[in-house]
């Protein structure tokens, strides 16, 4: 059986399918992927041309900047011509804006439509319709990582220090920085799973509460941990294996006689991994979402097929809630 | 033996009457000090104040609860007067007094570094954590008109006038303290070591660090009017040494089983005694301080490094043609190396490291500038701070340093050797060269910073030996988790405070955003419950997430302490000259270019300036001659003046550089210039046909710093030509023109460079830099025709790839 016609929710193991599924249905709907990766490459543009331009004008002309040694000018570089060094602005900030504006069209485009291609407007016009649904999840979001950042550098750490640290050696220090580094880590990942999971819950049941909505995925996170887990690592997974490959071939192409065109197609290649990754988090969330519920509320089975273009009062959800 | 019946060494009475100024007229390598001063001390590290007068035990160390803290010590204390003056007082440093509380002269200095540099700490907790010293008793014995019963005592603070600061004490003799003459003083002490803070201290677990710890004469001076003065300053944040030369006879007495390791060498069997402690005897002459430190947890590694053959061929020879030294007087003496590591760190990587370190130190320093004269070296691995630095990263004593050893080694980053040579090397400029360092501090750390640079760039300048380590690189740390690259941006921006924080997630800080907000009941409900407003630190690991360094760092970007210790020096504003009081300098910042970075730069200078041979011809002798002495800035300059007669743009800048506050910087600017077109009225036709373009090469002057510089120009068929910009006379800028009729001959202009790299004068050849590596733009020494443009893409596509990342770890979020 395929993960799309999936009608129960699947084992912890079988969670594992999810993710590569997901990938695959974000790869079914190519032009979304490269509208965003695209984006994301505007912007990298947009910090890095200025400041290359007067790299250029620095570095052409001076015989010493060739080759490593000539590394040892960085340093100038960076001293007296700070307009050099990349700053990034608020452009994480519009990163951020720019997923979350786009997190409904996402959820209500991708991987739903089959047999007709995706259209740029339709994907447009369904992520302004679930903008502020994003947004207010997103809020809830950043409410709760400000909550679970507290909870273990505000009192779980100091606690822990005091008990953990009287020796005094570095393995220890090693162990207890790490120790809470991965347990942090772990909340975080949680919370943006939360996060998805929400907005696919509101997508959809067509709600608008985002304090219901995380409160069910909780709901959710609680019933399937092992579920989620599997299927949110699966992810991981591919996005560090996707990033491995991508920065290899990007170092080997800059070590073997700085070929800069390849490697820079290669990197470029890493943003629509990881472009992909993203989009494929919020594919897989609605994904589990939809077998949760048919799961639980026992009903028609989840349909996978919507077609693209129409209505989404007419053809609503991927799963086909009857209330009793 | 009882106190009281301690045979004063007899070193001590033959040797002869020798001033500790620096003698101009020495050559060679002086055998002893003169031996001015004589600590006899025995002290206990205890549970608890002294029983009685007559014991160092506390009636509290037979109890293991009770932490240890205190030093029980008594002392005896002969001191010669070597002045041409008398004196009628005595000056002790009582350093441990600087952690008595938060008024004193350091802790106040701390804080307000603190707040210029983000050094020292944050904050201090309760009593315990604070350290005094008190003289219980202090007795003339004999000499300058005693005996007398007791010496009045009093605290004086003669740098800042700081009524709070009991760093210094001064000691009121019966009588005249003649030129020539002789004191016994006998003295019994109590200190309460603080919590390790700056050195000094019990750390976490059993680590005790035992420096400043005893009261220590100052250095008495010939004044004016034929009376001495007492050069005796308050401990300051920056810096802290300058006593006199002599011979320590300490006895330390630890709980039984736990490592010690002192100054000096391990005299006879450690002694058992009844209540569980164990006593050692450490010796050592011609030193001027003592330390010590124990920890129940040391492994320890012992190895003797042999002198023979280590001495450097190339400086043998030149020693040898300048000075006449035969080679068996520039032999290397062999040293019993011991390290006390914590178990952590004692590694078969971390060992061997440390080793050849120790190794590269001891005939680096050696060969150049003479034999390392005593028989020990302790490496001491020192434990963590209460905000969990390194204790101090590394500290010099005499013949004992600590080394902050990373637990994660990287063959590429030089760490832990940069620390233990750095270290060891101040054995030599700050033990064996006694500069007062409050008032030259850059005598001893920039002298050493130059010298330890130069040794690892030497010795590490590739990737080799077993485990392989060398060829070092820019190498970042998560955390303490090593990785090689350079990040190409930063996430700065969008002002400050909370929104950039928040938009960054590089830490989460409240404050700023209730500031924002003015949401005061809360902050003052976060107050209430101690809360200090971070919640989220910088951590490491979202940081490898968020920037994948692997994909986005620079990865080759090579390290040479000749470049970091100028670009630190350059970073720094010039806001003073080198020399100056060390506490009188505007910042941390400003004292730590100007004691180290600075004037290794511009000894790395001077060396290029002079040439390889004369420098070190020069260098060896300057050390010979501050050898067991007090050598100052004038003297330094004065022996560069002797042997740079021929040379007189090396002392002048010398002074510019030690004296003054001006840069320098030289830069070239290459203009094509076009034959003008044929408009107008010619002659003839060849007249109209015109001369062709003329190239025109621009050398400025930028920095105040005036200096001949070397220009180079590389033509297409002619090759090399060399031209050299003279100092008189030198204004601001000069034009070269090659007319059409010399270009035809040479070729077009390919290559220009102001003051050039040479690969054959410089040891070891790395980089741009010239003879000037304390020029401030190396950016605009050299221009070329033709147009390459991968530097600047290379440097651009790790950008973006960067920028790429971030930015989509941030879109993750939305």
């Amino acid at each position: 059986m395929s993960t799309g016609t999936m009608r129960r929710f699947p084992s912890s193991i079988g969670c594992l399918k999810l993710a590569p599924w997901a990938v695959a249905q974000v790869l079914r709907s190519p032009l979304a992927l490269i509208v965003l990766a695209a984006l994301l490459w505007i912007l990298s543009a947009a910090a890095v041309l200025p400041g290359h331009a007067r790299l250029s004008d620095l570095l052409d002309h001076n015989p010493l900047a060739a080759g490593y040694e000539g590394r040892f000018l960085l340093d100038d570089l960076d001293r007296l011509h700070p307009e050099t060094m990349v700053s990034l602005g608020a452009l994480p900030l519009a990163a951020t804006l720019l997923i979350t504006f786009f997190a409904g069209g996402i959820l209500a485009c991708i991987g739903i439509t089959s047999g007709r291609r995706l259209r740029v407007s339709d994907f447009l016009a369904e992520s302004g319709r679930y903008f502020f649904r994003s947004l207010r999840t997103w809020c809830l979001f950043l409410l709760a990582l400000i909550l679970w950042s507290w909870a273990v550098f505000g009192g779980l750490l100091p606690f822990l220090s005091d008990l953990f640290l009287a020796g005094g050696s570095d393995t220890r220090q090693l162990v207890f920085d790490l120790g809470t580094s991965v347990v942090w880590l772990l909340g975080f990942g949680l919370l943006l799973a939360l996060r998805r999971l929400a907005l696919a819950r509101l997508v959809l049941l067509e709600r608008r509460s985002a304090v219901v909505a995380f409160f069910g995925s909780i709901g959710l996170v609680l019933r399937r941990p092992f579920s989620l887990l599997t299927a949110f690592a699966g992810l991981f997974l591919i996005w560090g294996v996707g990033m491995a490959v991508v920065g290899l071939s990007v170092n080997r192409f800059i070590d073997d006689g700085n070929r800069l065109l390849l490697a820079l197609l290669a990197g470029m290649a890493g943003g629509l991994v990881q472009q992909g990754c993203n989009m494929a988090s919020f594919v897989m969330a609605r994904r589990i979402c939809a077998l949760d519920l048919s799961d639980r509320e026992q009903i028609s089975e989840p349909t996978v097929v919507v077609p693209a273009g129409v209505r989404k009062a007419e053809t609503r959800p991927e799963v086909a809630v009857s209330r009793p | 033996m009882p106190f009281g019946r301690l045979v004063l060494p007899a070193l001590l009475l033959s040797t002869p009457l020798l001033s500790q100024a620096v003698d101009p007229a020495r050559t060679g390598l002086p055998e002893k000090s003169a031996g001015v001063v004589s600590y006899r001390i025995a002290v206990r590290l205890s549970r608890g104040e002294a029983e009685s007068p007559q014991s160092l035990a506390s009636p509290a160390d037979s109890d293991p609860g009770v932490p240890l803290r205190y030093l029980n010590g008594r002392a005896r204390i002969r001191y010669r007067n070597i002045t041409e003056g008398s004196s009628s007082e005595l000056r002790f440093h009582l350093y441990l007094n600087a952690f008595r509380n938060l008024r004193s002269t350091h802790l106040r200095e701390s804080e307000r570094l603190q707040k210029s540099y983000g050094s020292g700490r944050d904050e201090w907790g309760n009593k315990d954590e604070f350290g005094w010293i008190r003289v219980d008793e202090l007795e003339l014995v004999s000499g300058a008109g005693g005996p007398a019963e007791k010496l009045r005592q009093e605290f004086i603070s003669p740098d800042d006038g700081n009524p709070d600061d009991r760093t210094v004490l001064k000691a009121a003799l019966p009588g005249a303290f003649e030129p020539g003459s002789e004191i016994l003083l006998e003295l019994r002490f109590t200190a309460k070591l603080p919590k390790a803070y700056r050195r000094t201290g019990w750390g976490p677990g059993n680590f005790f660090m035992v420096a400043q710890w005893f009261p220590k004469l100052g250095v008495l001076e010939d004044g004016e009017d034929g009376r001495s003065t007492w050069n005796c300053h308050q401990f300051h944040a920056s810096t802290e040494f300058y006593a006199d030369y002599g011979s320590y006879d300490v006895k330390i007495e630890t709980p039984a089983g736990w490592p010690v390791g002192a100054t000096g060498e391990l005299r006879g069997e450690v002694e058992q005694l009844i209540d569980g402690y164990e006593r050692r005897l450490f010796y050592q002459d011609d030193v001027h301080d003592f330390a010590w430190v124990t920890d129940k947890d040391y492994k320890v590694d012992e190895w003797t490094f042999e002198g023979r053959d280590k001495q450097e061929p190339r400086i043998a020879e030149i020693l040898e043609t300048k000075f006449g030294y035969p080679g068996e007087q520039l032999r290397l003496s062999d040293v019993k190396v011991r390290m006390l590591l914590h178990p952590e760190h004692a590694t078969e990587a971390h060992i061997a490291r440390h080793r050849r370190a120790v190794e590269v130190a001891l005939s680096f320093f050696g060969s150049r500038y003479g034999r390392y004269p005593y028989k020990t070296l302790t490496v001491v691995d020192p434990c963590r701070d209460l905000e969990w630095r390194n204790l101090g990263g590394g500290m010099e004593y005499p013949t004992l340093i600590t080394c902050g050893t990373p637990p994660i080694l990287h063959s590429r980053a030089l760490r832990p050797e940069g620390v233990t040579i750095h270290e060891f090397g101040h054995q030599f400029w700050y033990g064996l060269s006694g500069n007062n360092e409050f008032e030259h501090s850059w005598l001893d750390e920039g002298f050493n910073s130059y010298s330890e640079g130069r040794a690892q760039d030497l010795a590490y300048n590739k990737l080799e030996g077993n485990p392989p380590v060398g060829d070092p690189a820019h190498v970042s740390t998560f955390g303490i988790i090593p990785f090689r690259g350079r990040s190409t941006g930063s996430l700065d921006g969008l002002g400050s405070g909370a929104v950039k924080e928040l938009t960054t997630l590089r830490r989460l800080d409240l404050e700023p955003l209730l500031e924002l907000t003015g949401a005061k009941e809360i902050k003052a409900l976060l107050e209430s419950i101690n809360f200090e407003g971070e919640i989220l630190p910088d951590l490491g690991a979202l940081e490898i997430i968020r920037s994948l360094p692997f994909f986005t760092y620079e990865r080759d970007v090579p390290h040479r302490n000749l470049y970091s210790d100028r670009a630190r020096c350059l970073e720094a504003p010039h806001t003073d000259p080198i020399v100056r009081n060390a506490w009188e300098y505007l910042d941390r910042s400003s004292y730590r270019s100007n004691s180290y970075s600075r004037p290794s730069t511009v000894l790395s200078t001077l060396e290029r300036m002079m040439g390889y041979e004369r420098w070190w011809a020069f260098a060896r002798r300057f050390h010979e001659q501050a050898r067991f002495a007090h050598p100052t800035s004038q003297d330094f300059l004065r022996l560069l003046e002797e042997h740079t007669t021929d040379m007189p743009e090396v002392l002048s800048f010398a002074r510019d550089a030690f004296f003054t506050t001006k840069s320098l910087d030289y830069g070239i600017e290459v203009r094509q210039v076009e034959e003008p077109e044929a408009k107008g009225y010619f002659e003839d036709a060849e007249e109209e046909k015109g001369q062709g373009d003329v190239t025109e090469v621009t050398v400025h002057r930028k920095g105040e710093i005036v200096v001949p510089v070397d220009l180079l120009f590389v033509f297409e068929k002619k090759g090399l030509v060399r031209e050299r910009w003279a100092a008189e006379g030198q204004g601001n800028w000069k034009r070269y023109v090659f007319s059409a009729v010399q270009i035809r001959e040479y070729g077009k202009l390919r290559e220009a460079y102001v003051d050039p790299p040479d690969p054959d004068r410089f040891e070891p050849y790395v980089g741009p830099a010239g003879v000037y590596v304390v020029d401030s733009n190396l950016l605009n020494n050299s221009w070329q025709a033709k147009i390459n443009k991968l530097p600047a893409r290379h440097h651009s596509l790790r950008s973006f790839l960067w920028v790429q990342t971030v930015l989509s770890f941030f879109g993750g979020l939305g």
